[in-house]
This record gives structure tokens, sequence and C-alpha cells, in this order.
């Protein structure tokens, strides 16, 4: 029998489902002897709650739309029972390929969803609060993740994209400090609700946008211009980040006094916001979010569809034979780059602007590395770039969400899980991942 | 090779902010301490004829151990001087470095002692900037933060007679010439969470950590959750703990998590990710509660802050006057100056603009509960394994 990807990942599989089924095993019979009502492991129940988004916003206590309550035990049994018999099918048939992601992923969702019920056995959770909190939180992944994409579908490698969000992230928020002290003086008219002030917010904005770009300005004129090694000159992008935005902090904007106290704004979008489950994860959020769905479909219409995609694709497969038909191929890098840091200044203000307000050293906390992820998991495709940004938010919006009741398994454990979720991911469900061709290499004539 | 040239030249453009950052970084290190000592030396100038010393003192900055060691030497003067390293940050910051200057002109006005300060910029300064101070004999060194701790274990291992202090650090075993001020976080949280049981309608609160393994931070949580079972022994305490101390957003997401789940007051303990939890939980119109110094000043802004009911401090000026007092009586001895309770080492901030939000007796329990926990008959239950 010989080991092949097929079957080391129905292997990894079986593996992961077993010790989830031992654990929950050993946790909710740890749990028994707390409570008197229940007798076994078997009696514990889950409940999901799909709240009246609705009504919620005049009566905090609206009941729920549904409460659908699930026999822990039986549902992680059930899950962890499939997962095992899909990964021994796999293991005995070894399937040539279209099975490997898809079972990867089941194990990662499905794992996902069991340790939720897990935390939550004999209390209840909202699960349309968890399943926003995922698009929020994968907002600046993908967007950082779009950003890589355009560089490296030019054939140039970003790692920098780290770097570059943090400066947008100090200097669109100064943009933003500084325009509203400019244009109100001391304090905010009094007729604003709630501080929220939309010119120099979309300045802020404005100028995260020019910071990134400038920074990939730089990018590309070190390793277009002068062919440093772009892997090199990411990495100086990335420390002279670090540099610039704690000068700036610690010197400026830690006195700078501006009448700004709040950032981007809550935008439902009317009556969509209020459809129960879909309304708060697709329809209630702020305005970067939504910027970065249309994002991701407008990357991949441009990229697959126009002129313009079509000659940045080719670039970056093989830029002699773009060459030859008459494309400029370095001046296309530099506006690709460029174009590329500025997708990354969203993100930046996504930081200081809108997740929350205000900059704070190092406050990308290595984002910009994961949303490299997420663009590897997606295969260079924004679509794909845009689910692998799902997946890290998710284990993230996980581990926020079981630590607060009470959860067995340690805050170290969960905070970890975004990490190893990579670790699986870029080993397993991507099969190979095939960088376009040219990414990378210096174009010399 | 022209290209080349340029591409050198290019490189060194590249250096040239890196090392406008140090020149400025150095020259901001040394300027405050510079005006200090000349200050300080044109005003006992008059009186010094006796003591050549002291005007090389005003010229040098930058002094030299060697002139430095005469200066003590000849400076046969009763005056004591202490120096205040701050961490990164600013003596007017709003956080323990505000706090820890406070306290030394506390000292300065009722003790009579001379104050200096350094502001670090930059954290592999902070050896270079103790260094200042301990080469011109300096009596006390006060360095602010856990990050300082091996920079003062070095100094004070090079400068055995001059005597340092540490704010948030204590040695094990401890050193013969240092002391670490450290504080009962879980006294001080306590009683926020005492607080927090009695605004709670919901019998739910929340707390959002930063690093779990900081003991600092544990300290907080636990202490406030023995606060609020103290209150009502039946809440329900939700807990979320943050790998980073710079992330208000995991902060805000986490508190939103809490609220989301029926909490109605959250605590927030982690350097900035606590702060942005306690900012989000504001938003969402829910009390909340701040940590280490009284963030009405720093979180909020000096307000409008309704939501933010009060803040678990460490009165870290206190503990900063109390040590320079210890050197003025001549009782320094090495080891560990535990701020609590019972020494005002730790305090709740004032309600500020939620005051009529709380009940009437609020202030009354809260320090009925201080006593308690001052003279002993209460106590947090809370340890670290």
């Amino acid at each position: 029998m010989k080991f092949t990807r097929a079957r080391g990942v129905g292997l990894l599989g079986i593996f992961i489902a077993i010790v989830l089924l031992f654990a929950v095993n050993n946790s909710l019979g740890n749990k028994i002897t707390e409570t008197s009502k229940i007798q076994s492991i078997w009696d514990f129940t889950s409940t999901i709650r799909i709240p009246d988004s609705a009504k919620l916003k005049e009566d905090p206590k609206a009941p729920p739309v549904a409460a659908i309550e699930l026999p822990t035990m039986i549902t992680i049994s059930l899950i962890c029972g499939a997962l095992i018999l899909v990964g021994g099918t796999l293991i005995a048939k070894n399937p040539e390929r279209g099975w490997v992601a898809p079972y990867m992923s089941s194990v990662i969702g499905f794992g996902f969803f069991s340790i939720l019920l897990w935390a939550v056995a004999n209390n209840s959770v909202d699960l349309s609060d968890t399943l926003s909190r995922v698009v929020r939180l994968g907002t600046p992944i993908a967007i950082g993740a779009l950003a890589g994409i355009v560089c490296e579908r030019s054939g140039v490698v970003n790692i920098g994209i780290e770097g570059m969000m943090l400066t947008a992230a100090c200097f669109g928020y100064a943009a933003a400090a500084i325009s509203a002290r400019m244009i109100y003086g001391e304090s905010l008219p009094a007729n604003v609700v709630k501080g929220v002030v939309w010119l120099p917010l979309i300045i802020g904005i404005l100028g995260a946008i020019l910071t990134g770009g400038m920074m990939a300005a730089l990018h590309a004129w070190l390793s277009i211009r002068f062919k440093v090694d772009q892997v090199i000159s990411g990495t100086v992008i990335n420390i002279m980040a670090v540099g610039i935005t704690g000068f700036t902090r610690t010197n400026f904007l830690l006195k700078f006094e501006s009448p700004l106290r709040a950032g981007l704004p809550q935008m439902p979008l009317g009556p969509l916001a209020d459809i129960p489950l879909l309304g708060p994860i697709l329809f209630d959020h702020k305005p970067i979010t939504y910027l970065m769905i249309l994002m991701v479909i407008g990357l991949n219409f441009f990229l697959f569809r126009t002129v313009w995609g079509l000659r940045t694709r080719a670039i970056g497969e093989h830029p002699k034979a773009a060459d030859t038909v008459g494309i400029n191929v370095n001046r296309m890098r530099y506006r690709n780059v460029i174009i590329g840091g500025m997708i990354a200044g969203v993100a930046g203000a996504w930081f200081s602007l809108e997740g929350s307000f205000g900059f704070d050293d190092g406050m990308t906390n290595g984002q910009g590395f994961i949303s490299l992820a997420a663009m590897i998991f997606g295969k260079w495709n924004p679509i794909g770039a845009f689910g692998g940004s799902l997946l890290f938010s998710s284990a993230d919006a996980l581990q926020l969400k079981v630590q607060a009741y009470n959860f067995d398994l340690p805050s170290q454990f969960m905070q970890m899980l975004p990490y190893v979720v990579t670790l699986i991911v870029l080993a397993g469900v991507i099969g190979r991942a095939k960088p376009p061709a040219a990414s990378g290499k210096v174009y010399e004539k | 090779m022209n290209k080349r040239i340029i591409a050198f030249m290019m490189l060194l453009v590249l250096m040239v902010p890196v090392l406008a950052a140090c020149g400025t970084e150095t020259a901001a290190t040394t300027a405050p301490a510079a005006t200090a000592t000349s200050a300080e030396a044109a005003a006992t100038a008059t009186s010094a004829e006796t003591m050549p010393t002291a005007a090389t003192e005003a010229t040098a900055a930058a002094t030299t151990v060697a002139t430095a060691e005469a200066t003590t030497g000849g400076g046969a003067t009763s005056e004591i001087k202490i120096g205040l390293v701050t961490d990164v940050g600013k003596v007017d910051d709003g956080t323990f470095n505000q706090f820890a200057f406070e306290g030394l002109k506390r000292a300065e006005t009722e003790l009579g002692v001379k104050i200096d300060y350094i502001e670090t910029i930059d954290p592999k300064d902070y050896e270079k900037n103790i260094e200042q101070f301990a080469s011109q004999g300096y009596d006390l060194i006060i360095g602010v933060g856990f990050l300082m701790g091996d920079a003062i274990k070095a100094a004070a291992a090079k400068y055995p007679d001059l005597k340092f202090a540490i704010v948030d650090f204590a040695y094990e075993p401890a050193l013969a010439n240092v002391k670490g001020l450290v504080f009962s976080e879980d006294e001080s949280a306590f009683i926020g969470g005492a607080l927090a049981a009695m605004v709670s309608k919901t019998g739910k609160i929340g707390a959002v950590g930063g690093k779990e393994q900081v003991p600092a931070v544990k300290k907080f949580v636990l202490g406030y959750e023995a606060g609020a079972k103290y209150v009502n022994p039946d809440i329900q305490v939700m807990t979320v703990y943050i790998d980073s101390f710079t992330d208000p957003t995991a902060g805000g997401e986490a508190a939103k998590t809490q609220i989301t789940e029926g909490a109605d007051v959250i605590f927030g303990a982690g350097g900035q990710t606590g702060s942005g939890a306690i900012k989000t939980a504001a938003d969402n119109d829910v009390f909340v509660i701040g940590v280490d110094q009284d963030e009405y000043n720093t979180t909020f802004k000096k307000g409008p802050a309704p939501k933010l009911i009060t803040s678990a401090m460490k009165r870290v000026d206190n503990a900063v006057f109390e040590v320079v007092k210890e050197v003025v009586d001549g009782k320094f001895e090495g080891g560990v100056y535990f701020g609590n309770a019972a020494n005002g080492g730790i305090d709740y901030a004032p309600f500020h603009d939620a005051e009529s939000a709380l009940p009437a007796d609020a202030k009354a329990k809260l320090d009925e509960i201080k006593k308690g926990l001052a003279d002993g008959t209460i106590k947090t239950g809370v340890t670290l394994n």
C-alpha cells in the first residue's frame, strides 16, 4: 500500500476525529459531578440560538427566531463517525483527485462546529453573532490576500503586506485625526451623532491608501529597478514599518489632541439587515467590510475578464512572451505592485479606523502574513483567497467565543488554532500550491 | 557600473530615515537629563565654589564614568538625587510612567529631593538611559516597567553602591540594592468586580484579559471574578484571554461576544487589548471597568464616558513615593514593596460621569470592601500556581 496525499489526509482526519471524540467524552464526563440533573454524558444539550435581528434593536431581550437544541454527545459522535468513515474510505480507495480538499475542509469546518457544541454544552450560543464575527475578522485578511494576488499575479512576491498595512493604519489614523482637527478645531460640533463625522474618516481612508501605495512603490522600485531580491525588499518594508510607526506614535500621535472620538460606524443595509441569520452575517457591517466583498468580486472580474487582467497574468507567468507582443512588463509591474499596496492600505485603514479606532504599535498582529497564507490557500484566486480568509478568521472567532464559556481547553490551545489550521491547510488541503511561474523572478530583456 | 553606484546611493538614502530616527532618539533621550542637570548645577553653582566639579557637571551631559565618580566623591552634599527612567512613552502619557513621575514630584515637594527623568523612546535604550543616571552617581534610580527587569539587574550589579527600584518587577532571589515595586492586582480588581456585581442586572459579567501567562493579567482577572462572587455568589463571569497586548480589535470582538451572551459589565485588563474591549463595550451601552490607571483620563480622553464606572488602579505614585521616603530616611533595603489595600498601593478610580447610574451606596460599600481587604477580614483567595 503506497502512502499518498489522499491517504495521509484520511489518516489525519481520522486522528483529529478520534482525539476530538475522546476529549469531549472526557471533559463532559468531568462535568457530570457538578450538576445533579445530568446523569450521563448523553444528557447534555447544546442550544443554538438564531436571534430575531429585527426586534433585537428595540428590545435586547427579544426571543430568538429559533433555538435549536442539539444533543451534544450524539451530534458530535455522528460528526466524528462520519469523518472517520470518509477518512477510512480515502485510505482504502486512494482516489486520484477531487477528494482531498473537500474532506480536509469538512474536517476543519465540522471540527470547529463540534468544538462550539462542546463548549456550549448545557448552555446556548448566538450563531449569527459568531458567523458575523467570522466575516468581520476575515476582512483585513481577505483584503491583504487581494493585495498579494495583484502583486504575485504580475510576478512580484510581496511579503511586505504586513508592513504596508501597519504603516497605512498609522498614517490613515493620523490623516483622519489631523484633518478633523483642521476642519473642526478642538471639539466637534454639537449636532454630530455619536461622534461620527464622515469627512475626516474618508480622508483617513484615502491617507491609508496613499501610504500603502507609497510603501509599495518603494518595494517596486527596489525589486524592479534595482533587482533586489523581492523577499529581502519585502522584509525591509516590514522592518521599516515597525520603526516608522513606532516613532510616529510616540512622538506625535500620543500627544496629538484630536476631536475625533469614533471610527467608521455600523451601516446596516435597511430591511436586508433584519433577515434572521443572513442579515447580521452579510448586511450589517461597517463600510470597509462591504468594500472587501465588492473588492473580491471586482478583482475576480478584472483579473479574468479584462485586458488588464490578461496582461497581468501574462507578465506573471511568462514575461518574455508578454514582452514580445508589446506589453511593457516592468511598467505594468510597477503599476500593479502600487495598486496592490493601495489595496493593502485599505486593510490598514480597517485596523485603525474600523476594527478599532486609534493606532497602537504592532496592531496588525501578523494578519498580513496570515493573508499571504490565505492567498496561497486560494491558489492566487480572489474567491479562493476569500474562502481562505474566512477559514482563518473562523478559527479566531471560535476561540474568542468559546473562551467565554469557561471552556475546558486552555486559552493557549485555542489561540494556537488559527496557526495550526494554517499549517494543516498549507500542508494538506490545497494539494500542490502552484504560484505564478515568474513570481519572484526579476525580468530582464 | 553606473547602475551600481546609483543602487548604492539609493541604499544610503534608504538608511537615512533609520539613522535619522536614531539621531532624534538619542537627542531626545539625553535632552531632558541635560537640561535638568545644567539647571541643577546652576542652582548650586553660587554656593559651590568649594565644589569645582559642579561646573563640569553643568557641561557634562554625557559625562564619563570617571568624572562622574569624581562628582559623587567630591560632592559631599546631603542632597539626594533620584532619577526616573520611563518605559517607552512620556511622563505625561497617562500610563504608569505618568503615575511614577507624579509620585516622584510629590517626593520632590514633600521630601525635598532632587528629581530628574529620562523618557525612553526605544526599549533597547533602557540600559543606556539607566547608565546615564548611574554614571552620575544618582542615589536612587527608578525604572518603570516589567520590561526593564534585565537592564536594572545589570546596572545594579555594575553599581553595587547605588540604589535601584523597579516598577512591576520582583527579583527572585532579591537583590541587595534593588527594590521591586509590585502590587496586589487581585485586591484592586476585587473592588472592581464587586462594583460590577452591584450594577449587573443580567447576573453575567465579562472580563477580557491580555496574555494569560503574564501574572498581573491573571491576578486582575481572577481578582475581579472573586470580587463579583463576593457580592453575588451566583454571578456568572465570562473570561476571555487574548494573546496580545496590542490587539484592540480582538479585545473589542471578545467584549462583543460576551455582550451577546448576556454580559452587562465588561472589565478590560490587558494593555491596548483591554482598552479596545472597554471602548467597544461602552459603545454598545454596557458598563465597563478600566485597569492600571484611571482610564477615564487615558482611554476615554477625559470623557464624556457615562459607561466607565471605575478602574482597578495600581497606585504606582504611592509606591514610588514610599521607596523615595525609605531612601531619605536611610531605611532602604533591597527586596520587595508590595502595594496592597492596606498601604494604599491599590485603589479604585472615581466614578466620574457614571456616578448617577450607580446605586447611591456604591461608594460606601466599596470603601467597606477596601477596608476589609486592608485589615484582612476579606481575602481575595487568588493564588497563582
